[in-house]
């Protein structure tokens, strides 16, 4: 364990210090996503972090995803994710909670307890069938409703795309997550481990599709990808609320 | 120290699924009666359609019923298909208007001749690029929402693609221009993330990177044709 978290700790220090050293070479003209300024000052080493992400998800992530979509039936995917989804609810009140969304904690809190018992510990989401929709949420989206901005747009090794806030807030929930916490105090790090991995592969077959439209009909993938990817954290702060959700305002050229 | 943990672990689950036994009837019951709530049954006295107040609606709710009609037609050849989705795709499309969004600042540098060719390359692109996502249609349908006005002439419309299986819904908004009259499409924002923008964000950076300069990103066009 303290190994563990030793050399988890030099991962971060290595990649503060990259990034650091990439922020040295950069002036260049702002970024927009419709009114919001995108600030990437170490574009330079994200777009080479990119290219190793993409040759690693080339041979690894990505044919795994294809092999665990074609081998197992679509009812099992959506149990899995059903109950990966369900294990993240007490980071997701937390974070209603210090979001202030009363309404969004009472949910999650009645989807948990309702899919926890009546759909067999997660695998079913019967409160979604009941209109109680899953609705992400992590500590990146609070820090923005506190008002922090996103701060430089950075690409994690394996990761992929993150802000430094929304970084920063991944760290938070994943340190603070209480069954990481029980997992680790009764020496089951196995299950912890277990459920990180399945996790993504869940998110990678989930974004199967997506990510391969992108890169089809991109001609720059990695501007493509950092405007997509700025634009769903922006939906997601927003709760998806459809009168702030409505894309960009688009003039009228006659 | 093990043994306690197992004997936790035992009473744990004892009253787990003591407490689940007892509940799972209601609870489910109730969530089944929330699958199904009470307005379903007042469908079967009216004709079974949701009924779409606005222009904007109806023209969404129009345009994903005829696509689906001879996207689900066996009838028709693949190629039929696709002349007839790209014939929709042109009269329910303003590609002009968001060829010249995704252009953003550099279309006023571009010359007329420059711009008339962006045109017709980016439309080719974008029927193009709808084609071949609809190609992948395989039993969807487009269930229309809510609706909202923004500004004077454009309506964002809601929608969501349902899976036949019970798979996740995607949520589709629809910016709807009306011009003149007649209802046009200008912006798909597809959970959150705008076509138009996210199209705008490439090709800047396309032609950023190329020096500033438009040819840089028709170069890109060209070669997709």
């Amino acid at each position: 364990m303290t190994k563990n978290r030793f050399s988890f700790c030099k991962y971060i220090c290595v990649l503060a210090l990259a990034f650091t050293l990439a922020a040295c070479s950069t002036n260049k003209e702002p970024i927009y996503v419709g009114d919001l300024e995108v600030q990437d000052p170490y574009e330079g080493f994200n777009r080479g972090v990119l290219e190793f992400n993409e040759g690693v998800d080339k041979v690894l992530l990505e044919p795994v995803a294809r092999g665990y979509r074609a081998a197992t039936p679509k009812a099992f995917r959506y149990a899995l994710r059903n109950f990966l989804r369900n294990l993240k609810s007490p980071i997701i009140i937390g974070n209603q909670l210090l979001q202030g969304d009363l309404e969004g904690t009472a949910n999650s809190t009645a989807r948990m307890i309702i899919n926890t018992l009546a759909g067999f510990g997660g695998i079913l989401d019967l409160a979604a069938d009941g209109g109680i929709e899953y609705e992400p949420e992590d500590f990146g989206q609070t820090l923005a409703t506190w008002g922090v901005g996103n701060g430089p747009y950075v690409v994690i090794p394996i990761i992929g795309p993150s802000t430094t806030r929304d970084s920063a807030g991944m760290l938070v929930d994943a340190y603070v997550d209480p069954l990481r916490l029980y997992l680790f105090n009764t020496n089951q790090e196995g299950w912890h481990y277990g459920r990180l991995g399945a996790g993504v592969l869940d998110q990678r077959e989930e974004l199967l599709d997506v990510l391969d439209d992108l890169r089809k009909n991109s001609f720059d993938y990695y501007a493509a990808l950092r405007s997509a990817y700025i634009q769903r954290r922006q939906a997601l702060i927003r709760d998806e609320n459809p009168e702030l959700t409505a894309g960009p305002a688009i003039p009228d050229y006659e | 120290m093990k043994n306690k943990r197992m004997k936790l672990m035992s009473l744990l689950t004892l009253a787990a699924v003591l407490i689940g036994g007892l509940s799972l009837p209601s609870i489910q019951a109730q969530a089944l009666s929330l699958a199904h709530p009470a307005p379903e049954k007042t469908i079967l006295i009216s004709t079974g359609a949701k009924e779409l107040k606005h222009g904007a609606q109806k023209f969404i709710d129009n345009m994903g019923k005829r696509a689906i009609e001879f996207l689900g037609n066996d009838a028709l050849s693949q190629s039929q298909k696709e002349a007839k989705f790209k014939s929709l795709l042109r009269s329910s499309f303003d590609l002009k208007t968001i060829g010249r969004f995704a252009l953003g600042r550099y279309w006023r540098s571009a010359t007329p001749a420059q711009q008339k060719e962006y045109n017709r390359l980016f439309e080719n692109m974008v029927v193009r690029v709808y084609a071949t996502r609809f190609n992948e249609y395989s039993g969807q349908t487009l269930d229309i929402g809510t609706f909202r006005q923004d500004g004077a002439k454009d309506t964002i419309v809601t929608s969501y693609i349902v899976p036949p299986d019970g798979g996740e819904k995607i949520k589709v908004d629809w910016r709807v221009r009306n011009k003149n009259g007649a209802y046009k499409i200008v912006d798909v924002i597809i959970e959150g993330v705008s076509m138009a923008l996210t199209q705008r964000s490439d090709f800047s950076s396309v032609i950023q990177r190329g020096g500033g300069d438009i040819s840089a990103l028709l170069v890109h066009l060209r070669k997709q044709q």
